[in-house]
């Protein structure tokens, strides 16, 4: 490990095996979250989807993975693109911050996905569920038949 | 509720236009359009179950009535829209004649 303060920095060269690290380290926790998230979506958003339609499972699964798959690509596309460490790493603290600043924006992110997930799934639901046979017109009616 | 009938004016060619328009929607309630026995009267919902509703009330109704504007019919019914809804659709009934012979719209009951 390289000790910068009190030397010129000039002299001092940017370390590519502190870039290597945090690439990895990035990578490897980019994925390992992104995965905890699909799969937590992929699972708890399967009830909301069979009720959204009519409790026809298989097509409720289907949708499910169609959602997932979509999620994953989004979100490794996001992390892939924003993969390359613009500056000059010299020491390992540095590289820390960096890697910070860009799992801190990963995980925002995949929150933002998260929420509009679960947007969709709540709005195919109430859709559903307002086309019951038992809903009720939304206004009050203004008169009754007289009974005979 | 499983089915509904709508009683609109028939010397009205917008309401005639109404009627064919809401012949071809997607209906999850049945509804029936009939013209009402006293021209110029006031557009009617009534309901299977007996429930009446009247003016901008029956639009709303009409409206959740078809599969593809349930939604809008809920939306519209909020406290903070349904005074907007109200207005346009007292506006839309008041000045029906006019629009209709602005739209070229021909009644079928003269």
């Amino acid at each position: 490990m390289q000790i910068v303060s009190g030397v010129d920095p000039r002299l001092v060269q940017p370390d590519s095996s502190i870039l290597l690290m945090a690439y990895a380290i990035y990578l490897l926790l980019s994925l390992v979250i992104t995965v905890w998230v699909a799969r937590t979506l992929h699972a708890n958003g399967r009830l909301f989807l069979v009720d959204a339609f009519h409790g026809h499972e298989a097509l409720a699964d289907s949708v499910n993975k169609l959602l997932v798959v979509g999620f994953y690509l989004i979100n490794l596309g996001w992390i892939v693109d924003s993969l390359r460490i613009r500056e000059p790493l010299y020491t390992a603290p540095r590289a820390v911050e960096l890697l910070a600043d860009k799992i801190g924006t990963v995980l925002l992110v995949l929150g933002v996905m998260h929420f509009f997930n679960l947007y969709i799934f709540n709005r195919f639901r109430r859709r559903a569920l307002d086309e019951l046979p038992t809903a009720e017109p939304p206004i009050r009616p203004t008169g009754m038949l007289p009974r005979v | 509720m499983r089915s509904l009938t709508v009683y609109y004016d028939g010397r009205c060619g917008l309401c005639c236009a109404t009627r064919d328009w809401i012949d071809r929607q997607k209906q999850l309630v049945k509804v029936e359009c009939l013209p009402a026995s006293e021209p110029g009267a006031e557009l009617t919902v009534i309901g299977d179950d007996g429930n009446i509703w009247e003016g901008d009330a029956a639009w709303i109704v009409v409206l959740w009535a078809l599969r593809d504007y349930r939604q809008w019919s809920y939306r519209l019914s909020t406290p903070s829209m349904l005074p907007m809804a109200r207005a346009m659709f007292a506006k839309l009934s008041e000045y029906r004649g006019s629009l209709s012979c602005a739209l070229n719209l021909e009644a079928e009951v003269r």
